[in-house]
């Protein structure tokens, strides 16, 4: 037997354009399920039968609402390059650190109430959020981004109280320096020294935290409440 | 529709596999496309009886877990049958409630040697085949009882905490070798060794935790079969807590 | 008659003029099995020299390259190019490893194989020394190892005084004096202050045999160098023996000698330097393009005369230009008894932990090849090694490691229980190359804060050294 059948289903993917989130989309439809993904400065231009394309700010646009079941949805919406800046905290502004934990948590609180009626139609609801290894361990990293992977490590677990009365599970899945994507902006002396520090050795890839987000939104039926750090061990 | 199998061709070895949450994963493994040799100790009717139901991909040998010898022999005889071994799991382990002022010296010390040192020993026989081929997986399945504070035996947590140590120092030490090693921490799982608890803290448990069940065996055992798979190929040194979200 | 040359050309290669010392441009040549710098001067003519006596490990030792590493600074822009900047210049591809502090150019000796150029007339000011450590301190941060050298640096009026100053500075982690040794050998109380001082001996030793130190050092040196290994041994001064090895004298001893270096605790490692036909001696020394030795012919010598050695045990050292250094580590298993750490493992990506220096890495990369060598020696359960041996041997090596609580102790433990075999190939007028000099890591520390490089300062630029001309 080289195949086990599966159930196609349905996920909403914010941030599809993205260097993750771009991965899971393409993995999610190569399992044959449908996939309605966002973008917002990068147009997604694949185009494939399962695949609807929504524009989407998180900043201004309103949650997306899929009508009919639902079985996942997963937030892979990162920062701007501005805000991915490390920057000392004698640079740092004050009244900015909260404002990615505010847009996060905006984002993430506002779609799981508008995709609640969808995914409670589904047999095994997941939500996934794709993190950052600075919301559980300690590296450096823009303050507002930690501050806000924190804070989202901590709403998840709330939530993961909340949505188990409708057998939702929701996760975050936190990875470490990848090859590509966010990692680019980080110094060759940081990534040196997470090379170093890593007991793998390499650099994780997108595909790697895709095929993780893929089981936690087609097949996890008990975890919640959780943060998987994809790290290589640091 | 239909997915590719997580373990095709993949050789899995699984300590304690006779019966309950080891049969479950033996199992798993298999269906998923794997071959499984599994050890156990003592229940040879449910040894054989996990071997009709896994097939001809499965097998059984009778070790000890605290055997050096015995299990560096089993690794030798894989490594002729096989060529190597792919996947350990570090399953075999006993729990006996027993409060402090009733546990003896040995008590203590009979748990320890097969939860924790057991898994020393089986990764001491078994490593080297990894080591050589460059490549490999270790999952040893601790407890949530190792990583939060529960109403569990003392021993059987300290012996499952110190799993997680373990888990995390030889993944530091080996990941050069590209081997991950892991940690799955079940919670309480329907058939499990915290089933002797009285039904009242069983319902105060499950009232504490968010998907307000306990889960099954084979549920348990098909999360850990994707975190062996190739799909996790990133994560080391990692406790994966399965517990329902308590 | 044929219609193609004798050789195969291989690459381009800049070297000097043996005579005038001119910059030419010379080629590369393979011609039966060996390797060949041919070059031609407009004024004195052809000239060829035998680089290698095996072209494939020749050619294969290239590929033992990485990044050199950056020292904190450079002493000097780039200008006319390489040799004529060095100091280091900003193009130089390797920090300072292995220093070298000319303290004198007098000696006791006229040894027939010397290449430097003993006029007996300078000695090194204490402020001169001084500068040049802070100096040395300065460009690199800190040093495992620096080497004071002569003419004689023991015949130095403030030998001791230099010693003191130098071994009180924590950033240099080891003091090596290059030395024929007849000042331990003839004064024990000099011998011990030696040995109080935490000083290293890097021991000229080339023979076993009286005869042969006549032919190569002018005198019969033999009585003089055990009585100064017995003196090492009693006093526990850490020795490096350095055989000078030139063929038609002592290239059939070098098996011996590296037996002998094996069989005593406190020798801890050897550095065979095939003969390089420069300087007062070495240029005079008779010369013929057969005769020298080269790095293959090293390995092969070894092999041939031990029963314990491989070719393939030897690595290029790719720290420097990896034509200059070869070696292979070995672990006392028990005693007198040694395995090449090739044996049990690959440790090709350690050998910046080697380096090239006598000694072994103080750092985490000793450690990290230790482990790796005890995973491939578990995981190959290989059955041409004696692997409990071995494993006991490492294991003790790691309890001692954690139980020592002074680290010079422990230093002095694990010198004890690896060794090395070094083979250090100096350059001379016939076979210099710039492509070697751009990447050497062995330099001469000179008072004005240059550093040379080894056979750039030896070939070019000692002759133009003004603290050294005659008066």
């Amino acid at each position: 037997m080289q195949e086990i059948k599966v159930q196609q289903k349905h996920f909403l993917v914010y941030g599809g354009s993205g260097h993750v989130g771009h991965a899971l989309v393409c993995a999610l439809l190569q399992e044959g399920h449908k996939v309605t993904a966002t973008y917002c400065n990068n147009k997604i231009t694949m185009a494939h039968q399962n695949l609807e394309v929504i524009f989407f700010d998180m900043s201004s646009s309103l949650p997306i609402v899929i009508p009919g079941p639902l079985d996942g949805i997963a937030f892979c919406i990162g920062l701007d390059k501005k805000a991915q800046a490390i920057k000392k905290i004698e640079e740092s502004m004050a009244q900015n650190v909260g404002e990615s934990a505010h847009l996060f948590s905006r984002l993430a609180v506002g779609g799981i109430q508008a995709g609640l009626p969808s995914l409670r139609q589904s047999s095994n609801p997941n939500i996934v959020f794709i993190g950052s290894l600075v919301g559980s361990k300690a590296f450096i990293s823009p303050l507002e981004f930690a501050a806000s992977q924190g804070a989202m490590n901590g709403l998840i677990e709330v939530l993961s109280k909340d949505l188990g009365r409708d057998k939702i599970k929701i996760n975050s899945i936190a990875p470490g320096v990848l090859e590509g994507g966010a990692s680019e902006n980080l110094s060759k002396q940081l990534k040196y020294d997470y090379l170093k520090h890593c007991s793998l050795r390499r650099y994780g890839k997108a595909i790697e935290v895709a095929n993780m987000a893929v089981w936690f939104l087609e097949e996890n039926s008990y975890i919640t409440g959780k943060t998987i750090v994809l790290d290589g061990g640091l | 529709m239909y997915k590719k199998l997580l373990l095709k061709d993949k050789k899995v070895v699984v300590t304690g596999g006779s019966k309950g949450l080891g049969r479950a994963v033996v199992l798993a493994c298999a269906k998923e496309g794997a071959q499984v040799a599994f050890t156990y100790a003592h229940d040879d009717a449910a040894a054989t009886k996990t071997e009709q139901l896994v097939g001809s991909v499965g097998f059984k040998y009778k070790i000890s877990a605290t055997s050096l010898v015995e299990n560096i022999k089993m690794a030798q005889e894989l490594k002729e049958r096989w060529g190597g071994i792919d996947i350990l799991i570090n399953n075999a382990g006993r729990s006996e409630f027993l409060p402090m002022a009733l546990m003896e010296e040995s008590d203590w010390r009979t748990t320890l040697d097969l939860n924790l040192t057991g898994a020393f020993i089986t990764v001491k026989a078994f490593l080297p085949l990894m080591v050589a081929q460059k490549k490999g997986h270790v999952m040893n399945v601790g407890s949530l009882a190792g990583v939060r504070i529960l109403a569990a035996p003392i021993d059987y947590s300290a012996s499952k905490a110190g799993l997680k140590g373990f888990s995390e120092a030889l993944a530091k030490e080996v990941g050069r070798y590209n081997i991950q090693v892991n940690c799955f921490a079940p919670g309480i799982l329907d058939g499990g060794v915290a089933m002797g608890i009285p039904e009242n803290k069983i319902r105060d448990y499950i009232d504490q935790l968010s998907i307000k069940r306990i889960a099954t065996f084979d549920e348990a055992a098909r999360a850990l079969a994707f975190f062996v798979s190739d799909k996790n190929s990133y994560m080391s040194g990692a406790t994966l807590i399965f517990d329902g979200g308590l | 008659m044929s219609k193609f040359r004798e050789s195969s050309f291989f690459s381009i290669s800049e070297s000097i003029c043996p005579v005038c010392r001119r910059i030419l441009s010379g080629k590369i040549l393979l011609k039966e099995g060996k390797v060949f710098l041919a070059k031609r001067c407009p004024e004195h003519g052809h000239f060829e020299a035998l680089l290698s006596s095996d072209d494939k490990y020749w050619v294969n030792s290239l590929s033992y390259t990485k990044p050199g590493q950056l020292p904190l600074k450079f002493s000097k822009a780039f200008d006319k190019g390489c040799p004529e900047d060095c100091g280091l210049c900003e193009e130089h591809e390797q920090h300072t490893c292995s220093p070298i502090i000319e303290i004198n150019n007098k000696c006791d000796l006229e040894c027939p194989v010397c290449i430097v150029w003993n006029e007996n007339n300078y000695e090194m000011s204490f402020e001169d020394f001084k500068k040049i450590v802070d100096g040395l301190i300065e460009k690199e941060g800190s040093l495992e190892l620096v080497l004071l050298s002569g003419g004689e640096p023991t015949l130095h009026s403030q030998f001791e005084k230099f010693a003191q100053y130098i071994t009180s500075k924590k950033e240099i982690k080891r003091v090596l004096i290059s030395s024929h040794g007849l000042r331990i050998a003839k004064d024990e109380e000099f011998a011990k202050r030696f040995a109080q001082l935490g000083l290293y001996l890097s021991l000229q030793f080339d023979t076993l045999r009286g005869d042969v130190y006549e032919k190569l050092r002018g005198r019969d040196l033999l009585a003089d160098k055990m009585k100064c290994l017995e003196r090492c041994e009693k006093y526990k001064i850490p020795t490096v023996i350095v055989p000078t090895i030139a063929r038609g004298y002592n290239e059939d001893e070098v098996g011996a000698l590296a037996n002998f270096a094996f069989k005593h605790d406190f020798i801890t490692s050897v550095t065979f330097q095939p003969m390089a036909y420069t300087g007062k001696g070495g240029s005079s020394f008779s010369v013929d393009e057969s005769l020298p030795i080269t790095q293959a012919d090293m390995h092969q010598l070894l092999a041939t005369q031990t029963d314990w050695l491989k070719k393939e045990d030897f690595l290029p050292i790719p720290c420097s230009h990896p034509q200059c250094y070869s070696a292979t580590y070995l672990l006392k298993v028990a005693e007198a008894e040694f395995i090449p750490l090739t044996r049990f493992g690959e440790i090709n990506s350690y050998l910046d932990a080697m380096a090239n220096r006598a000694l072994l890495d103080s750092g985490g990369r000793t450690a990290e090849m230790l482990q790796d060598a005890v995973y491939s020696l578990w995981s190959a359960q290989s059955i041409t090694v004696d692997s409990k041996k071995v494993n006991d041997s490492l294991k003790n090596i790691i309890k001692q490691n954690q139980a020592s609580c002074c680290a010079l102790d422990l230093q002095k433990y694990n010198e004890g229980k690896f060794k090395a075999i070094f083979i250090h190939s100096f350059m001379d007028e016939n076979n210099f190359e710039v492509s070697r000099i751009r990447k050497c890591c062995t330099h001469y520390a000179l008072p004005d804060g240059r550093l040379m490089p080894g056979c750039s300062y030896n070939n070019i630029h000692r002759h133009r050294d003004e603290r050294l001309k005659r008066k």
